[in-house]
């Protein structure tokens, strides 16, 4: 049954309508295709590029300057408007929402008003004695918002301010109201006239200090109710404090109730210390600083002070204890002014930051911690006499000649720069300048401690144990593997080693934290007899096996020393392990981790570095030696056989001949090792105390930057600066695995075309390896 | 054919013996990894054997019953320092961490016992131990069982008689019977009340779209309201049907002796599994291992995630896998076609190699916190406030700022 094809031609038209639409069809599927899996292509480049500038999208806002403008308020500008009430600002605050403020003049009166308007809310006056007048203003804290009038007659008012939400009709209604904390009656501070004043004090503990130039007094008062609680009564201790000739101009008392500080003439400032053994006495009179002081106040949390002086400087200064332990006021850091003389400083209510302003009338925003300027901005052309923060920091009021003006206050993240991040900072409560890493407290009126040192060292540190263990092992073994290993072993061996990638690091830190770290406390010198052993006893071993007679070598052929090894390591572990209590004995006398905390003064936690290197170890070491092993297996054979064929021996043709060649692709597997090591999370988080300190000791924890967003993130207010950092903590991370692994993809690409070059058999054998190369 | 040390380190042997060395050390950590995991996890399965032994501490004695869960010597001097009267120079002893159980009786589970303090140890065979749903686990000896309160069956002693046996046979009967009705109460509590939770409230929502769209036609809202009536009524009935299987659920209860002769009353419906395992032979021993190892995986966690199973914890990893892999997987293939078969071997796929090694390379807690920063803060908040047409009846719960 033949049929004959070639009789007949059949009658085929390419050309028919359907022909070529399924033609057309064909190209545009094809056309889409192309473009689709083009685009998929370059996705991977697009997804790495938008986790890059994600992550530099939320950092960046850290590093803006503040912005400054006049308040807004549905796209009005809040024009100035005269100073409510009548005579001399004393002080200018507003509360909360920044709706209401409040103006003390020299006329005794305390006026609320409308922040936007300049409308008299409420006015107050305060209950002055009949021919006395207002000399003077001392404020306790902002954030406190007690205040005290110095009066011509010695005595003093004291007054807080405050404010009550409501939302009748859903629509926010804020009320001032004046309390007094120490009662309505003036208290006695001084015989003379209180030129100057100073409180501080909380609940039922209060101190005013007050006097004249050269002259001060201190009354220490204690609250306390009666029996049935409806009286409050009021116990007066007076002191005459120490006299000073320097002219004192201004006066500021620490919240301890113990240091007073004093602002003299020329810029000398003197420190009283009111809890000395015999009574008040001067602790220290220095010059702080040239030209005379112009601002004294206190920062938030009143353990700084901030001095401005007429040549536009502002230096910051706290108690420092010295060797002597004594407390010494001591500069700690100047920050860049004005040429200008300094006319008012107002802190933050909330933040370790302030802001001053000069006869320049330019207005400049600080942050302490940071030391940096946020802004510098002038303002207007007239002289500017007074500036005050709301408590969010977000709106400023200015004074120009009883003219007000609200300005709205651009700056969330001031306490962030350069040196607050990679330098040490003088923090206040402490010696000496320091990296610290502490990010929040209980209180309010803590100084955030954003130095991510400690957290890079601590991911150094862990990444440099892990890859001390890591290394020698995998790149030894990877050398064995694939020059001396018999193939049919080799096959079996590679996959299992490459097994331990897949095994989830949790399971590791896991075991790390609740198995390996008490179990190394209690054999730690069993752990180090081992390190010292293992080697001696392979090595011992080998030789006593050349040793041996022909016969019983040749019955394991070259190739599978590996195996014989596994029981020689076996027992010389458990050897080392079951003398380790002896040899603590006879070396440590009984107790090593006790020897090692007394005689070698080495602190030692039980989750410690040594515990990481081994666990992460465990972690690295798959990649090294996968990666180690393909680039040692890919150096051309007719490279090493040449080398034998001259008499070279074994070793040497590796250590001279393959080494050499695979050393690229080594380089590359380290660096991908470190990669993995230096963000490995969960083994740091799980194995080590996670204590961010700066110590190399390998007995003592870290916390890594991995480890530290793992624990932070949940507890962080969005758009914080606390959420930004840690952002930025992740953008490191990222960079710096990124520089790692492009370097080893790199080196990688080069050694494969290298290889390719010369000889072409061996791309086969990387193109099959390829899956663990990329 | 001797070879001198001098001769075999020229050689470079001793560097080949160390490489082989390291690949032995990697092979010991792979497997005696593994083999610590397995062993430490998957001993926790095996019924062990119930103590009885009296301590002696200070001339009062009094009787412990549990399970020996771990041991450990310490030296004799903390010991004593701790405030334990010890005789002897021995420079260690053992202490043991013991499962006593019966946190409704004892207050605590385990308990920490000098091994010195402990005589006449024996495991009696007659000892039981119950898994509950409270109290954690209990153990004890069978003495009766009461159904509504009135005995049924009694038993006095320690041996193992033929009477007891009747006893104990009766008890599991009772277990597996108040097990069933569990069932059928979950099946009722979980699924036949929850689809009509679920039906009733699509009724709800039904109405307010008809409410919103301006409706007014009353033949509508009847049709709904007439269904949610149907509901209702079925609802009250599996309700009855419920509380006639809970008192049939706690019609049983057991007494039981404890350690010191107190006698303790439990109800079965808060029973789980009951076994007698120094009764056990090695077959019975498996059984209940692999009873307890499925309970492992299929079961929800009991007692605050203490007992139980981790049922819920393999579903969302595995259900995250999935996810993950229908979502990524044609991007990753697709990437790699390109690679390959599509794009000119040059700087653009160097370049692109270059990214997929980065993205293999960049560690996951990066991912983590761009995953929380990108999808959920910024484009969960852009979505959500692009499609905040919120129906009018929700507005008032956006609060006011």
């Amino acid at each position: 049954m033949t049929t004959d094809n070639s009789s007949a031609i059949p009658d085929l038209d390419f050309n028919t309508a359907s022909a070529k639409r399924s033609r057309k069809f064909r190209a545009l599927k094809d056309k889409m295709a192309s473009s689709l899996i083009g685009f998929g292509g370059v996705s991977v480049i697009i997804a790495i590029l938008l986790i890059f500038f994600y992550l530099l999208y939320e950092v960046q806002p850290l590093f803006n300057s503040a912005k400054i403008h006049q308040w807004q308020d549905n796209e009005q500008v809040i024009e100035a408007y005269p100073a409510p009430g009548e005579g001399e600002t004393l002080y200018l605050t507003m509360e909360e929402q920044a709706e209401i403020g409040l103006r003390v003049t020299d006329q005794g009166q305390l006026n609320f008003f409308n922040s936007r308007t300049g409308d008299i809310m409420k006015q107050v006056q305060a209950d002055i004695p009949a021919g006395a007048s207002v000399t003077s203003f001392a404020l306790a804290s902002e954030s406190s918002r007690i205040f005290a009038l110095g009066l011509s007659n010695g005595q003093a008012l004291v007054f807080k301010h405050e404010y009550k939400s409501e939302y009748p009709d859903g629509e926010r209604v804020i009320t001032p109201s004046v309390s007094y904390p120490l009662g309505e009656a003036p208290i006695d501070v001084a015989d003379t006239s209180l030129d100057l004043l100073a409180i501080n004090g909380e609940e039922s503990e209060f101190l005013l200090v007050g006097g004249g130039k050269n002259y001060l007094n201190a009354a220490a008062l204690s609250l306390s109710e009666s029996l049935f609680g409806d009286e409050v009564e009021i116990e007066i201790d007076n002191q005459h404090l120490p006299e000073l000739n320097i002219d004192a101009t201004k006066v500021l008392l620490m919240p301890d109730r113990r240091w007073v500080l004093i602002a003299g003439n020329n810029g000398k400032v003197a420190v009283l210390d009111l809890r000395n053994g015999e009574g008040p006495a001067v602790s220290q009179l220095l010059d702080a600083t040239d030209g005379n002081i112009t601002t004294f106040d206190l920062l938030l949390g009143g353990n700084a002070l901030l001095l401005g002086n007429d040549l536009g400087m502002v230096s910051q200064w706290f108690l420092v204890r010295d060797e002597q332990n004594l407390w010494q006021l001591t500069k700690i850091r100047e920050f860049e002014g004005a040429d200008a003389a300094l006319v008012d400083l107002t802190t933050e209510h909330r933040r370790k930051g302030f802001a001053t302003v000069d006869t320049d009338n330019t207005l400049r925003i600080y942050n302490s911690t940071a030391h940096r300027t946020a802004l510098s901005e002038k303002l207007s052309d007239k002289p500017i006499d007074m500036i005050a923060f709301a408590p969010r920091a977000n709106a400023l009021l200015t004074e120009q000649d009883k003219v007000l003006t609200l300005y709205k206050i651009e700056n969330e993240h001031p306490d962030v720069s350069w040196s607050a991040l990679w330098e040490e900072v003088w923090y206040e409560g402490y010696d000496e300048p320091k990296y610290i890493w502490q990010s929040s407290a209980a209180n309010n009126d803590f100084e955030p401690k954003y130095s991510l040192m400690p957290l890079a060292f601590g991911t150094l540190k862990a990444a440099f144990y892990a890859m001390l263990l890591a290394t020698p092992l995998a790149i030894c073994g990877a050398i064995y593997t694939a020059y001396f290993m018999v193939p049919t072993l080799r096959r079996k061996v590679k996959p299992f080693i490459e097994l331990m990638e897949a095994l989830p690091t949790v399971i590791l830190g896991f075991l790390a934290g609740l198995w390996l770290a008490p179990f190394m406390e209690d054999n730690l010198p069993g752990i180090f007899t081992c390190l010292i052993i293992v080697p001696l006893a392979i090595v011992a071993f080998g030789f006593c096996w050349a040793q041996l007679p022909q016969k019983i070598r040749f019955m394991i052929p070259d190739g599978w020393d590996a195996l014989l090894l596994i029981p020689v390591v076996i027992l010389t572990t458990l050897f080392g392990l079951s003398i380790s209590s002896g040899v603590e004995g006879a070396l440590f006398g009984g107790d090593m981790r006790a020897w090692i905390t007394d005689d070698l003064g080495i602190s030692y936690d039980q989750r410690n570095a040594l515990v990481v290197g081994i666990a992460m170890g465990f972690a690295v070491i798959p990649t090294i030696f996968s990666i180690t092993e393909d680039a040692i297996f890919a150096v051309p054979k007719h490279l090493s056989y040449g080398s034998l064929a001259l008499g070279a021996t074994p070793w040497q043709t590796l250590t001279r001949v393959v080494l050499p060649t695979a050393s690229p692709g080594i380089f590359s597997a380290v660096m991908i090792g470190m990669g993995r090591a230096v963000g490995e999370t969960m083994i740091v988080l799980m194995a080590t105390g996670n204590t961010p300190i700066m110590d190399m000791n390998i007995f003592e924890g870290m916390r890594t930057l991995a480890a530290n967003i793992a624990v932070e993130m949940p507890e962080s207010e969005v758009g914080s600066s606390h959420y930004r950092i840690l952002f930025l903590a992740a953008f490191v991370l990222f960079l710096f695995t990124f520089v790692v692994n492009t370097l080893a993809e790199l080196v990688r690409q080069s050694l494969r075309k290298n290889t390719v070059h010369c000889n072409p058999s061996v791309t086969e054998d990387l193109k099959k390896n390829e899956h663990l190369l990329s | 054919m001797n070879i001198s040390f001098r001769e075999w380190t020229k050689s470079g042997s001793p560097w080949v013996w160390l490489n082989a060395g390291a690949v032995a050390i990697s092979i010991i950590m792979v497997v005696g990894l593994l083999a610590l995991i397995a062993v430490r996890g998957l001993s926790h399965f095996w019924p062990a054997d119930i103590m009885q032994a009296n301590s002696t501490v200070n001339g009062s004695t009094t009787q412990m019953i549990g399970e020996v869960v771990q041991s450990e010597d310490v030296p004799t001097i903390q010991l004593r320092e701790a405030g334990n009267d010890l005789p002897g120079d021995e420079e260690f002893m053992v202490r043991s961490l013991i499962k006593i159980g019966n946190r409704d009786v004892n207050r605590a589970d385990f308990t920490w016992s000098i091994d010195y303090y402990l005589s006449d140890r024996e495991y009696p065979e007659m000892l039981f131990a119950a898994e509950r749903r409270e109290w954690g686990n209990f153990y004890g000896y069978l003495r009766a069982l009461k159904e509504n309160g009135e005995v049924v069956g009694s038993y006095d002693g320690y041996d193992k008689t033929p009477e007891y046996e009747a006893l104990w046979n009766d008890f599991e009967n009772r277990v597996e019977r108040a097990l069933d009705i569990q069932d059928d109460i979950y099946q009722i509590e979980k699924h036949r009340i929850g689809a009509i939770n679920y039906e009733l409230e699509r009724l709800r929502l039904k109405g307010r779209a008809l409410e919103l769209d301006g409706v007014t036609d009353q033949s509508q809202y009847d049709v709904l309201e007439k269904r949610r009536n149907e509901l209702n009524a079925e609802y009250e009935g599996l309700q009855q049907e419920l509380l006639d299987l809970y008192t049939l659920f706690n019609r049983d209860s057991y007494v039981a002796e404890v350690a010191n002769g107190q006698q303790v009353e439990v109800s079965l419906s808060k029973v789980v599994r009951i076994f007698r395992p120094n009764n056990m032979g090695f077959v019975e021993k498996v059984g209940h291992y692999f009873a307890k190892l499925w309970e492992f995986v299929s079961e929800d966690p009991r007692e605050a995630n203490t007992e139980g199973g981790i049922f819920p914890a393999i579903f969302g990893t595995v259900m995250m896998v999935i996810l993950m892999s229908i979502l990524v997987t044609p991007f990753g293939v697709v990437a790699a076609v390109y690679l390959r078969e599509y794009a000119k071997q040059g700087f653009v796929t160097r370049l692109i190699r270059i990214a997929v090694n980065n993205l293999a390379g960049v560690p996951s807690i990066v991912y983590g916190v761009f995953g929380l920063g990108f999808f959920v803060y910024f484009l969960g908040a852009t979505l959500m406030t692009c499609s905040s047409r919120k129906p009018s009846h929700l507005r008032h719960l956006v609060p006011r700022v």
